[in-house]
Order: C-alpha cells, then structure tokens, then sequence
C-alpha cells in the first residue's frame, strides 16, 4: 500500500485512519469537537466503564474520579478491570487501577489524567474544565450537587447506573440548552429542549405522578431505581444481599405509589434488595452505548437528546427516553 | 470475593451454571463479535469459539476494543480469543474445581467452508451468535443453524441503527433467507459505459477503466473492446498503445504523458463527440459535453503536486487531468509487478486515479455532485460507517437474548426441538431518533416462516428460462450457486445423477455435462415443465426445482442469460413488518440492516439502488438480472466469499 501523503503530519493522518469509520458518520467538525472535549467520570462502575470505553474509542479523553479501594471493583468486573497478570500491583485507588487500561485503549489520547478528589468535595472549580460529567453509584445528594454546579458552568451532568436487568440515567443539560435537529442528512437550526426540568427538581417530583400517555403506572425502571438511590440514602450504601425491604416499602408509601403483581411486585423490591447495583455486562454494555450516544450528541451538538431520562429494560429489550414531571 | 456473585444474585444459582457450563460459537470476530467476547467473558462463558478470516486493519482501531496498533495485521479471531480469555473473571478457591476449563478457541478461517464448519461441527453448540458484515456468510450459518436445529442470534449494525433477531427452525420463526437478500449491487453494464446518471456510476467506471489500463489481461476490464471486432470504441486503440508502452523498459516518460494525454482525449472528447453525432443521447435527459481541449492541454502541461493534493476538496478538471497524467507515469516508473492489476481503494495511486477518472466523467455528463477522494473512497470501497456504541447495544441485546435462549434450554433440558422461542425471543431494533411514545430501542415479536422460503420451508421452486440455451455450467453458477446460494450441489433428474461435487465427489464423470444445454442433459435433459432436485450434503438442503421455459424474452428482459426465480411479478418494495408490541420505528424497520449490511463497513456490499433502475434488481421473486457488482476490497480480503471477484457482466444493450 502507498500512502504517500507526506506533506500532512504524521500525528493527523494516523487520526483520520484509526477514526475513517465514525467521521464518515458525522463529519470532521463533530471529530474535532470531540478532539477538544473532555469527560469526567466521576466513579468507575461497570455502567460508566462501558461509557468510557465508547467515547476513548471515538477520541473523547477521560479524567477519572474515583478514590474508592480497589476493592470496590472486585465483585463487578468490567472492560477496565485490571488483568490477572497485574493482581500483584497494589493500586491506591480505582482511578490508578484503571487509569492504565484506559491509557491502553486508545494511545492517540495521551495521558489519562486522576482528578484526586472524594465525590462531596468536587465542585465548580473541578468541572470547569469538563464539557461532560458522568457519575455512577453516587448518593442522589451528590448528584443533584453536581447537576447544579454543572448546570450553572453550562456543562451536563448524567447520572448512571445499572441494576440487575434494569438500567437508568438521569440527566441534566441545563436551562440554555440548545441542539440542532437532524432532518435526514439535514441539520435544522439551533432550538432549546421543549420542556426543560433541572434535575434537583424532577427527582422531586412525587413517583405516584410521574406518568405519561404512553405510561399510565409509574415506570418500574424509574420507581426501582429511585428505591436503590433511597436506599442508599437512609444507610449510606447500596443494598447488597439484603433481605429487608422495609426502607423501599415506606418509600413508595410515601410517594404513594402501590405495590401490585403485575407491575410492581413484593417480589421486585426483594430481587432488588438482593442484587442491589450488581451489574450484568450485557446490559451494561447496552446502557453504556446509548449514554454513548447521547455524549456524542450533546458534544457534536447534532441531534435531539434524550430528556430528561434514559430507562433500559434488559428482560424485555427495551429503552426509552421518559420525560419525568407532575402529571396535571 | 467472588466476583460472578453480582451476576448470580441477578440471574440465579442455576443460570450462572449454565453460563459456565455452555459452548457458545460467535461467527465474527469484528465490531460486534469484540463487544461480544467482551460481555460473554465478563459474563462468566467459559467455552467459546470464534470463527473469522479477517485480519486487523487500523480502521478497525475506533471501535474493535479488544484490538491495539500493535496488533494490525494479525488475526482477529487470535487476538480477540486471547485477551476475552484473560477477562473472564477469575475464581478463589475450589469454585472452579467442577467447571470446565476455561476455552477462547479461535478457528481463522471462513465460515463457508464446509470441510470444517459443517452440521455436527454447529451442533456441539448450545447457540451460535452472529456478528458478521456479508450476506454470503450470513446465509450460510443461518443454513447450518436451521439444519442443526441449533438457535442463532443474529444482528448487525449500519452507523446509528442496529438490530437483532433469533432464528430457530424447532421455534417457528422467520429464517435470515425468509426475506429478500440483496447480495449485490447490480448495474447495467449500459449504463457504466453509456449512460451514468449517478457518481457511483462513474466511479465504478473509473476502477474499470484502472483495469483496462494496468491489469495483465486488459480483457478483465468491461470496458475492453477487440480491435480487430466490429466497431470498437475510439478510445481502444490508444488504449492499447499506452498499454504497450507502459511495460517497455526504457520508454521515455515524456511519450508516456504524451499517450495518457491521447487516452484522454479519446476518452472524454472523442468518443462522447461520435456518440452525441449519432445520437445517442437524443433522447437522455442531459446531454454530455465533450471535456475542452484547452483543459485537456492545461492539466497535462500542469506541474501541480498530485501525490499530495488535498483529499477533501472538490479537484478541479484540469487537477484531475493532471492527476491522471501523474498516476500513470509513476505506474510507468514501478516494477510492473508492484503495479496493482484492480482497483484497492487502500492505494493512494489507484485512488487517486480512480477519482480523477470519475470526476471528469461526471464533469462530462453533468452528474451532481462532484466527489472528493475521501469521498470517492467512501463510495468505491463501500465503506459502510461503523461505531463503537451501536455495537456495543446490538453486542449486549445479543447476549440478553442469549440469557434467554439458555434459561430456555435449563427448562427443556437436552430436548433440542423441545425448544420454542417464539414467545421469548424478540426481534429488537436500535435507532436513532426514538419513536413517538420515546423508544430507542423496541422489541417486537418474532415473526413466522415465509410459507415460500425455500430454506426453512422447502418450498418448491419455480424457474422461468430457456432450456435450449442455458448450459449446466451457467445454471450451477448463475442459478444454484450465485442466486440460491448452494456451495456443493447434487442434481438430481428423474432419480439420476446429472451432476456432484465437493468431497468425494466424482465430478470427472459428469464434467461431460457442463457444456451440455439444458434439454440435451442425460435422463431425458431438463424440458418445460421437468422437476430437478438439487441437494446440498453440507448445508443439508434439499430443493425442488419446477421448470417452465421461456424462449422470447422482451424489453427489459432481453440479455445473454435470462432467468426468473419465483413466479412472483417483480416487487421491490416489502411488505410492512408487522410490529404487534409497538409501532414500527419508521427510520429503521423500513430496512433492517441484518438484511442489507453489517457492521464492518468495507467487507460489505452496500445496497445503493437507482431509482431506474430499481425493477432491473435481483429479488426473491424477482428476475435475475446479471450485471456488474461493485466491489472494492483489498485484494487479500477478497477470498472472503467465493463469489466476490467474480464479476458479471451481461451485456443487455
């Protein structure tokens, strides 16, 4: 083969081949857009492990926040989890246990930087220099901290995570958000959401009401997931093993939403106090590629973004985007 | 602490045992079958085999994650075996002690070859997982899968948009061959050589006309023409002299310049002059203009650097004239055997050649829009876009669909056509823009057997042509093998054999018949109104073909070898699928990608049809049109299937 381009540097013609695929997808500008971008993940789980892999194969760099022992990684093994070859290497934190697969993954990127900071101490001047904040495993406070600061930088923020079958993310693209809508190979002209919640505020929004047209119950995904975020708020961790699911019950009691065979089972809330946040790689992996895109999306600035939450049904292979606000 | 304890506490004690204890063949070892070794070893698979010829190429890079630069050139199947095997997670203790042993087997070869990859091979399987990018192999394991009675979960990926299905004889449901395939893209000659209204028109002028130029035999080229026949087009003769001169030594290269700028001229002056003098075009829409002297000239006095011209600007005429003059001379200049004999859209020569010929082709026919060459690229080497996340969706509902399949098999035990997935399995698309109630991914019902499938139903087949003029020769290869996708076929006439081969065949015997018309075959021969049956030993299918033949052929239907598959009228368009869950998401299901392509863009053929020409495409159903396909692959790919360099080209003008 004869590749005789010599006048462009080496550097630019190695990107144009290693990412040819995807630029005849979206163009060179969305390639470059996603050149000057960097995300923040802040926790690496098996959901965001996912996102990571994605978005560092597309050209996206990453800077890893995590300061949890190795040790949380143990019982959710994912892309990035260490080889066995490497067990011997004792890493201070997930971040530098990741941080070297992540560097593996794609060498055009460089260095992937640790932002080393616990979850409650980031604020706006740590995101500043983010265009993206992804969060996992993280108590629904926090998230809704972040989703303010980020939003006030004009940044978004995502929550997610994956539960068993289920997986869901909260989002946060923040009041001025504006996209370009695809019409075929078409990009119409810049327009705002057309209904924009800030995510502190529809999280608050009582379960019991959180209904559409197309959902006339609650959707479970939602409801179970907001029953771990709860969880986790009362005891200060996420349920694993547990056989007691009175803290969900009150919970739903209180958002009045009620329990029944078909939609919502005794049965689901057991599973769900069981599993907790463990993590099937299958599901991670679909999650992971549609939070992928969304990334994509709101970074390049092309297409109309899921709002304000993304739900995936592993059992039965489906995911939506569900607007979460008080039904009238 | 154990680290499966997460998956077990979600599918269960007795699912993780079957994950541990099962056999899984994944056919593809690219964008998809990456994100599938990834999430079966993360999973907890211990025995999986990975079937695939290809080799790692750097455009594999941004998405084929179990791949590195270090690996470039080597096997995928190889590579992406080794590093699954390190992920899956490791056991403490005695955990493992009653679990197999940990297997990433890859097998580097091409699932069409029946030596190895045949019923009882399939069949060791608990299910086959498909991540493939051809319609070729696609059909084949889809064959292997139904006559093993073994499930297959099928996907594939263009860009965005994704789907996935489960085909499983025992259940009922759909096979992959129940819906028309289009394996080619077929182009009237007439219209590459004449009539271009497109730019994929011109460009696959243009990698003809690359042949015509450097290939040993120039008859390889469509666009060759005897000298010594009857009125052979003007640009032959220079043709041939620059041929001529090209592999002298010592020619000096200024007669080289000199014999491009003659090429040229009759090329794209000349010959479309004496066309439009005998009015050719009287009656085309547009009408073409012979290329100007003064750009001819300007471009071959131009000195230009062309090696490094950009390649995303539009060139210019006298650029691309420029281009020309620049390609050929360096040709000139290599040892002739450095010289690619076809176009490789991975030569920057080539390429560039390629899109300058177009290009002043388009100019001439007035064909919107111009193409730059990493345009160009795009369209002469098929180039199908790809991305990490569609596949990584797609990887994922393939493995959920397993999930199910196995929890199915726990139920039914060894009882291998106990099994019925209709109801758990789903047909799942993945789209880009969601559906009107927010869906972007849904999943609707399997859909049952097309009753006229001749794969999974045994449909009788009826046939259209004229059995005084068509050979055994050109009915194996046009017919049984290109349209019907046999790999070894029996025929069988009135319960004799007229033709066999593969292993342990005795081809020399009937080789005698191959030239024979079809009436004057043995037994009687093949006449209006015979039933044929043709086997196929190594995708265990039997077929029954019903004969009516036809002897006048008009319009349309007038070429060199016509036939019609099915009695069906030609119909282009598909019924709706039927979504019964949610309704259908409009961008997607009106062509799902499994059927069309997959997800690794440049192995593929993309269908690409022109409106005008849509009733002259090949259908289920539909008459045969043989023509010309565009391929545009590297030259070690292309032993992928055995019917990609075969080009046809049927003269129907």
């Amino acid at each position: 083969m004869t590749t005789n381009n010599t006048a462009a540097p080496t550097k630019a013609l190695k990107e144009s081949d290693i990412y040819d695929r995807q630029i005849r997808l979206w163009g060179a500008e969305s390639q470059a857009k996603m050149k000057s971008s960097k995300v923040l993940y802040v926790n690496i789980t098996g959901t965001s492990a996912e996102v990571i892999k994605n978005l560092v194969l597309a050209g996206i760099a990453a800077t890893l926040c995590d300061t949890r022992p190795v040790e949380a990684m143990a019982d959710a093994p994912h892309f990035f989890s260490p080889p066995k070859t490497s067990k011997k290497v004792k890493y201070s934190s997930v971040a530098h246990a990741v941080k070297p697969m992540v560097e593996d993954l794609n060498m055009l990127l460089g260095e992937c930087p640790i932002l080393e900071k616990s979850v409650s101490n980031l604020g706006a001047d740590d995101l500043k220099d983010y265009t993206v904040i992804v969060a996992s495993q993280i108590p629904l406070a926090q998230a809704t901290r972040l989703a303010q600061v980020a939003s006030k930088l004009k940044k978004q923020f995502y929550l997610a995570d994956c539960f068993g079958f289920n997986g869901a993310v909260l989002t946060e693209l923040g009041q001025d958000y504006h996209f370009r809508p695809e019409q075929g190979k078409k990009l119409l002209e810049p327009q705002p959401l057309k209904e924009y919640l800030p995510l502190e505020e529809y999280v608050k929004v009582p379960l019991h009401l959180t209904v559409n047209r197309f959902h006339k119950k609650p959707p479970k995904v939602y409801v179970l997931y907001r029953c771990l975020l709860e969880y986790q708020a009362k005891t200060g961790m996420f349920p694993s093993q547990e056989e007691d699911i009175t803290i969900m019950q009150d919970f739903l009691k209180g958002q009045q939403v009620e329990l029944d065979d078909e939609h919502l089972s005794k049965e689901d809330l057991q599973q769900l106090a069981k599993a907790g946040v463990a993590q099937l790689p299958a599901v991670c992996s679909v999650l992971g590629g549609m939070l992928g895109n969304e990334i994509i999306k709101v970074i390049s600035g092309k297409g109309e973004p899921a709002n304000n939450t993304i739900l995936l049904d592993g059992g039965l292979c489906k995911a939506w985007t569900f607007l979460v606000k008080a039904k009238k | 602490m154990n680290p499966l304890a997460g998956i077990e506490a979600t599918v269960g004690k007795d699912m993780l045992h079957k994950i541990q204890t099962s056999k899984i063949l994944l056919v593809g070892g690219g964008g998809i079958g990456c994100e599938l070794l990834k999430d079966l070893s993360l999973s907890g698979f211990r025995h999986v085999e990975v079937i695939d010829l290809d080799t790692i190429d750097i455009s594999n890079l941004n998405r084929q994650l179990l791949f590195r630069s270090q690996h470039v050139g080597m096997p995928k199947c190889t590579v992406g075996c080794q590093v699954a095997h390190d992920m899956v997670p490791e056991l403490e203790g005695g955990e493992s002690d009653n679990l197999p042993e940990v297997i990433y087997k890859a097998h580097h070869g091409n699932v069409c070859d029946a030596s190895k990859f045949h019923v009882p091979f399939i069949q060791q399987f608990n299910l086959v997982l498909n991540a493939l990018d051809n319609v070729e192999a696609r059909r084949r394991v889809n064959r292997l899968c139904l006559a093993a009675g073994v499930p297959l979960v099928e996907a594939g990926t263009t860009g965005y948009l994704g789907q996935v299905t489960v085909i499983h004889k025992p259940s009922q449901v759909a096979c992959y061959e129940c819906k028309t395939q289009e394996t080619q893209k077929v182009y009237p000659i007439c219209t590459i050589r004449s009539t271009p209204s497109m730019p994929v028109h011109t460009i696959v002028w243009g990698k003809e006309l690359y042949k015509l130029l450097f290939h040993s035999k120039e008859g390889e080229s469509m666009l060759y023409e005897d000298l010594e026949g009857e009125e052979p087009s003007t640009y032959m003769e220079s043709v041939m002299k620059l041929r001529k001169l090209l592999w002298d030594e010592g020619t000096d290269p200024k007669a080289i310049a000199a014999a491009v700028e003659e090429v040229l001229q009759a090329l794209y002056v000349t010959e479309i002059q004496k066309q439009l003098d005998m009015g050719r075009y009287k009656a085309a829409k547009k009408t073409p203009t012979p290329l100007s002297n003064d750009t001819l000239q300007k471009g071959c006095s131009s000195s230009e650097d062309c090696a490094s011209a950009s390649t995303t600007n539009i060139w210019s005429t006298e650029h691309c004239v420029a281009q020309l003059v620049d390609c050929v001379c360096m040709a000139a200049k290599m040892p002739r055997n450095e010289v690619l004999e076809s176009f490789d859209k991975d030569d920057d020569m080539a390429m560039r050649f390629v899109t300058a010929t177009s290009n002043l082709r388009s100019h001439v026919f007035g064909i919107d829009p111009l193409q730059s060459l990493y345009s160009a690229k795009g369209i002469a080497g098929n180039i199908i876009p790809a991305i990490a996340t569609t596949n990584a969706i797609c990887a994922g509902l393939q493995v959920l669909q397993c999930f199910k399949i196995l929890k199915e098999q726990i139920l039914k035990g060894d009882n291998r056509d106990g099994l019925d997935l209709k109801d758990i399995c789903k047909y799942i698309n993945c789209i880009r823009n969601n559906t009107r109630n927010g869906l972007y991914i849904t999943a609707s019902q399997l859909e049952p057997p097309n009753p006229n499938c001749f794969v999974c139903k045994n449909a009788n087949i009826p046939l259209t042509l004229d059995v005084n003029e068509f050979t055994l020769e050109l009915f194996l290869k046009l017919i049984l093998k290109k349209r019907l996708g046999f790999e070894e076929p029996t025929i069988i006439l009135g319960g004799d054999f007229i033709w066999e081969e593969g292993d342990g065949a005795d081809s020399e015997e009937y080789e005698s018949n191959l030239k024979k018309v079809l009436s004057k075959l043995p037994c009687g021969g093949i006449q209006h109104g015979s039933v044929v049956e043709v086997d196929d030993a190594s995708q265990n299918l039997t077929i029954q073909v019903t004969v009516t033949h036809q002897d006048v052929w008009e319009g349309d239907e007038v070429d060199d070898n016509p036939f019609i598959v099915g009695d069906a009228p030609p119909h282009r368009h598909e019924p709706p699928r039927k979504e019964t869950a949610e309704p259908p998401p409009a961008a997607a299901a009106a062509k799902p990608a499994t059927e069309e392509d997959g997800d690794d863009d440049d192995d593929d053929i993309i269908v690409m049809i022109d409106e005008d020409e849509a009733k002259a495409q090949t259908e289920n159903g539909d008459k045969k049109r043989p023509a010309l396909d565009v391929e545009g692959e590297a030259p070690a790919k292309r032993a992928k299937t055995s019917h990609d360099d075969e080009i046809e080209v049927i003269e129907i003008d």
